[in-house]
């Protein structure tokens, strides 16, 4: 069959203009998606977060601040997700050169990411800035710090964690509710009274869930109760530390949770928090779970849901080598990723957000988590409230981050497999530390000696 | 009016070429450069922020004694092995029954396809709840038929039961091959049914004899591809399980991802893909080979 040409030039026009359209809606539908366009003059900078829901909507507001203090520089922001492990997203632009002004870092990342030359050099900016460890809650810097150079500023600082429990449970089994517990004989105690278990071996409610938070950073939270440790980092300019997964408290740590995923079946524990899905339906705000180690957004959510609850917030409590209060520090960071130039504009909205009065005070107040900045007048604002007076106090008492090792990421994904292996396959605590201690050992090596290549080839 | 008549092939073949030229641009930029690349980056060390250095074969050594890659593709192959063919077994026995000029036939077959197009996010989280030990469907039904507590398989919380949890999963989606088997089954001729039954071959012995070897073209074509889909399993494992419990769904493609975006080891990475190429190439090849013997092609 043969086309004539007239037809196929009006095919081709009718096409053309068809496109043109489809381009002109597309460009439409994005224009109408909400992002507000940069005015003429302004410098753009983009940002990556990897913030959903509600919390993107409170994020907004800060940089809206920002924005409204600085009318020459437009934010422009997206969402890349990261799982505190990987962030598949930036991880591929840095590597096509083509990565964001500035990114959303965990405070855990930024060693490992710094190490593996995916973060930029701020040091001097940083200085210039006036800028040092002394304004951060101390394990929030020293993440940000790798081989004597800062490569983010601390923006958030999450005290990890709070003992919550439910003083109405703790009457019911005869417990004070106004004493909760301190020492790890006192928990095991309460545990063993506030857990319920029904006919046919079903749960009816837990005393508490030693690994509510998964294996890795339930470990992390229990071993330094028993006056644990993971990493003794290098000082000064030196990049290698001292690993001691291995160490005896961890194990002591990690041998006392096994007890109760032994005692209450693991698989049956795991059936039963699977009941629960959906921030509402926790099992804390429902009198499921009598204690929580809770983080410092809860403590709104449960008002939010659970209005009627009778609960108290204290410290976990600690082994007897470990000490009360105890807890470490989390919590996001900001960088400027490989391959961005630090431009004055990127380095302005990093300082303003992370190490400002005005920048900390909008980020405690629109999102209600702790800021970094150790002197932000956020501070102010809470001391009436005791439950986040609680967290302050964690904050401000804190010594440990997870830990300050460059391979991180490796290190949780380990400490995750160690805990389902000694839980479900019942492996030996010791032997599994062991195993990730020499691990962790072999990864850091290399990953530190690359790092090493690296700087001395920039010198 | 004038017709666009091009004189000869020569002049013809320009014109084709630029038609096609967006596909070739786009499998060459899209496909065939990231699948040579891949095979470059399976010889190099790639931390992904540090430049690719070659090491050779090093990567491939690294596989052949690494634990967890060898418990991935354990894991991968029991789910394949029983997957496919329970899956094919389910679709196939859908189709026969409605291959019985039942009423509604329309309605059941849109009825078997629906889980097919259901997203699969939101089936891994329908089917979280239904495999609930304590309240899913699953074990409020074995509970109504008098199992024992403790006899109620744990389901994704159980190292044990995860497997065969994901597989009874895959059982929902065997809707696409029963509407094959059935467009196929439609398609026998009748005769060769009524001759059969001349001949005194029973209900049993028209579907062994002369329904199965007349879909045997389309058994093939299912077979293939769903193991194809089988070995590839990612999505179930990294929404529902993560892998876990105790690494019992740690699935290949799964164990590939970790590898390249939390290991930050693009070159093993790639090297799991092109041994996974091969081990899918040597299974289709298995497959068609073996199909000698029981596909028949009646055209």
């Amino acid at each position: 069959m043969t086309l004539s040409s007239r037809k196929f030039q009006r095919g081709v026009r009718t096409g053309r203009w068809l496109l043109l359209l489809a381009t002109a809606g597309i460009a439409g539908m994005l224009g109408g998606c909400g992002h507000k366009t940069p005015r003429r003059g302004q410098t753009v900078i983009s940002f990556w977060e990897p913030y959903g829901g509600a919390s993107k909507t409170r994020l907004q507001k800060v940089i809206d601040e920002f924005e409204r203090l600085h009318p020459n520089i437009h934010v422009a922001v997206s969402y890349a997700a990261n799982n505190l492990t990987s962030s598949q997203k930036l991880f591929l632009a840095i590597a096509g050169g083509v990565p964001p002004d500035v990114t959303v870092v965990d405070g855990q990342q930024a060693t490992e990411w710094a190490a593996r030359g995916a973060l930029d050099n701020i040091t001097r900016q940083v200085r210039q800035a006036g800028i040092s460890g002394r304004d951060f809650w101390t394990p929030r810097w020293k993440e940000s710090v790798f081989a004597g150079r800062v490569y983010a500023l601390p923006w958030g600082a999450d005290p990890n964690f709070a003992l919550a429990w439910n003083k109405k449970l703790f009457r019911q089994a005869g417990l004070n509710p106004n004493d909760p517990p301190r020492t790890m004989a006192q928990l095991d105690r309460d545990i063993r009274r506030l857990t319920v278990i029904g006919p046919r071996g079903r749960i009816i409610r837990m005393g508490l869930i030693p690994w509510e938070f998964g294996s890795a950073n339930s470990l992390f939270t229990w071993a330094y109760a028993f006056g644990g440790n993971f990493y003794d980092p290098p000082r000064g300019n030196r990049l290698i530390g001292r690993v001691t997964i291995n160490n005896p408290r961890n194990i002591e740590a990690l041998r006392w949770m096994a007890r109760y995923a032994k005692r209450y079946g693991i698989s049956r524990v795991a059936a039963f928090q699977s009941n629960f899905i959906g921030v509402a339906a926790n099992p804390f705000y429902t009198g499921q779970v009598a204690m929580t180690l809770l983080y410092i957004e809860q403590d709104p959510l449960i008002r939010r849901y659970a209005p009627t609850l009778d609960y108290g917030v204290s410290f976990i409590p600690a082994g007897p080598h470990g000490h009360y209060p105890t807890g470490w520090l989390g919590g996001w960071s900001l960088a400027i990723p490989k391959g961005s130039k630090v431009t004055p504009a990127a380095f302005e909205f990093i300082r303003w957000m992370c190490a400002s009065p005005a920048g900390s005070l909008a980020y405690g107040k629109d999102m209600a988590m702790f800021p970094a900045y150790r002197k932000s007048p956020y501070y102010k604002t809470i001391r009436n409230n005791k439950h986040l007076m609680v967290f302050y106090r964690i904050v401000a008492q804190s010594t440990h981050a997870r830990s300050l090792m460059p391979v991180q990421g490796y290190l949780m994904e380990l400490l995750h497999r160690a805990g389902q292996q000694v839980f479900y396959n019942h492996r030996s605590a010791r032997r599994e530390l062991d195993k990730i201690n020499r691990l962790v050992k072999e990864r850091l090596a290399e990953v530190v000696r690359r790092a090493r290549n690296r700087l001395e080839r920039r010198r | 009016m004038k017709h666009f008549r091009p004189t000869s092939s020569f002049h013809r073949w320009p014109v084709g070429v630029a038609f096609c030229l967006p596909l070739i641009a786009g499998l060459a930029m899209f496909t065939a450069f990231p699948v040579g690349m891949s095979l470059y980056y399976s010889l190099c060390s790639y931390p992904i922020f540090s430049p690719p250095r070659l090491i050779g074969l090093r990567n491939y050594q690294e596989l052949a004694g690494d634990p967890r890659f060898w418990l991935s593709v354990w894991n991968t192959f029991y789910y394949a092995m029983v997957a496919v063919p329970l899956g094919m077994a389910t679709g196939l026995l859908l189709a026969l029954l409605l291959n019985l000029k039942v009423k509604g036939l329309a309605f059941y077959r849109t009825l078997f396809f629906l889980p097919t197009v259901v997203p699969l996010v939101a089936s891994c989280v329908l089917w979280n709840q239904i495999l609930n030990p304590q309240q899913g469907l699953i074990n409020e039904f074995l509970r109504f038929l008098g199992l024992p507590a403790a006899w109620l398989p744990g389901w994704l919380t159980s190292v044990a039961w995860s497997k065969p949890a994901l597989i009874l999963m895959s059982l929902w989606g065997c809707g696409g091959g029963m509407v094959l088997y059935l467009a196929a089954l439609q398609d026998v001729p009748q005769e060769l049914y009524e001759a059969a039954a001349l001949d005194g071959a029973r209900a049993w012995h028209r579907l062994r004899h002369v329904a199965l070897p007349m879909i045997s073209p389309v058994l093939l074509f299912t077979l293939i591809m769903g193991l194809i889909g089988a070995v590839q399993i990612f999505a179930q494992a990294f929404i529902m399980t993560n892998g876990g419990p105790a690494d019992s769904t740690l699935f290949y493609s799964l164990k590939l991802f970790n590898t390249a975006f939390t290991e930050y080891r693009l070159g093993y990475a790639s090297a799991m893909a092109w041994v996974m190429f091969v081990l899918i190439l040597l299974a289709t090849l298995g497959v068609m080979k073996l199909s000698n013997k029981f596909v028949y092609y009646h055209s």
